[in-house]
């Protein structure tokens, strides 16, 4: 029997044990293979990037036929409620049980829970779905400025991370045309989490001359830094899309993880750790910002008056 | 003058293809008018890649003082207009090619 177990805590910052476990599957791309279980009954805690994970693990092997006739144990488990809440339930029985035309179609529109909590059920980032302009743009502004009404400097520092978030992934996702954007918020803060198994971090910067001959860990720290990108810059990219999201979570004293191709990058009390962690193929980013000091595009760069009438 | 409302392409302008649209209606209109005002009302957030694409392209095209004197940038947030700054800085250091 060949078997994956989730970890007791799969949240953001606990990844690692879970990943090197998921790493087999890009090694060695099996083809249909028998008595295989997914372990699902030890994990007690789960946060929207722990459940994304689980759920691109299980979309990618389904899609690429790794397993023949996988078994479960989420019925009844700590996990099953999770992915109910976030949406991820239909989604999950949709691709042990349906084609993948039927799945895109199963991704669940923005949901207002009236305890307090709003969800962004999981979106795929789609250039070619119309849906997925709709929803990120009109119903989720709306739905945002509603719950956050009483500080536009929050709204408008959940749209910049959430929109540079979104756009990064569409451009960079290569390979993956089936990005996933989640998020769930409160009063208190708010959490945004992306993941897609497309082309990642290293290798695509890595591509480039100025990191040809850079280790990964440089080129992981380097990703942040401001006017880094992989594209020409005759090509309207400012390669300003993480080092905003990062310098937002800094200031707003939040939490960034960052999972690509073997490694970790880790932006947590304005301090930045990388270290080494199992092979994904593609990247995993993850985001909480508090929402009680709020930071926006004018705290992190320079307005030219001159150019504004008012 | 003639006014392009923003908003009327969305209010978080973050794709390529509206980015396009919204550098060739200003265009069109400079082209018609020679000077325009574009209204932010509303605009609640734009990426930095459609600030390049439009506000980087046309002030490399005119030049400062042109770009000035043509375009009435209007009721812009702080942070909309941090960001357009800073585009505008990108492309005089890198140069902009393509919208």
């Amino acid at each position: 029997m060949i078997s994956y177990k989730t970890p007791r805590k799969l949240v953001a910052s606990r990844l690692s044990s879970f990943l090197y476990d998921l790493e087999r599957i890009f090694k060695n791309h099996p083809h249909h293979q028998k008595n295989v279980v997914l372990w699902l009954d030890k994990t007690k805690k789960m946060d929207i990037a722990g459940m994304l994970v689980l759920y691109k693990f299980m979309d990618h092997t389904m899609r690429c036929n790794y397993f023949y006739n996988p078994h479960t144990n989420i019925e009844g488990s700590y996990i099953e409620q999770c992915l109910c809440e976030f949406g991820f339930k239909e989604l999950i029985n949709s691709i042990m049980n349906e084609d993948s035309k039927v799945i895109d179609k199963k991704y669940s529109a923005l949901r207002l829970r009236e305890e307090g909590t709003f969800i962004i059920s999981p979106q795929v980032l789609s250039r070619s779905t119309q849906n997925t302009k709709d929803n990120l743009s009109d119903k989720h502004i709306k739905s945002i400025e509603k719950y956050y009404n009483y500080d536009k400097k929050v709204i408008q520092m959940i749209y910049y991370c959430f929109s540079e978030m979104q756009l990064n992934f569409w451009e960079h996702a290569i390979g993956d045309e089936r990005s996933i954007i989640v998020a769930k918020g409160n009063k208190v803060g708010i959490d945004i989490a992306c993941a897609d198994m497309g082309a990642g971090i290293i290798s695509t910067l890595s591509k480039i001359d100025e990191f040809k001959n850079s280790p990964p860990e440089s080129i992981i720290r380097a990703a942040f830094n401001k006017e880094v990108t992989s594209k020409e810059h005759d090509d309207n990219h400012m390669g300003c899309g993480l080092w905003i999201v990062n310098e937002t979570v800094s200031r707003s004293g939040g939490e960034m993880h960052v999972y690509s191709e073997g490694w970790y990058y880790c932006n947590k009390n304005r301090q930045i750790n990388v270290y080494r962690t199992g092979y994904w193929k593609g990247t995993i980013i993850f985001i909480h910002l508090p929402t009680d000091k709020p930071t926006e595009m004018s705290d992190l760069l320079k307005i030219d008056t001159s150019l504004f009438k008012n | 003058m003639a006014t392009i409302v923003l908003k009327d392409y969305g209010r978080v302008i973050s794709e390529s293809h509206v980015g396009k649209a919204i550098y060739a209606d200003i265009e069109s209109q400079l082209n018609k008018n020679g000077s325009i005002s574009i209204d932010f009302t509303d605009i609640v957030s734009m990426a930095t890649f459609c600030a390049r694409q439009i506000f980087g392209t046309l002030y490399m095209k005119y030049g400062q003082v042109e770009f000035v004197s043509k375009l009435s940038l209007e009721n812009a947030n702080d942070s909309v207009k941090a960001v357009i700054s800073e585009a505008i800085r990108y492309s005089v250091k890198h140069g902009t090619k393509n919208v």
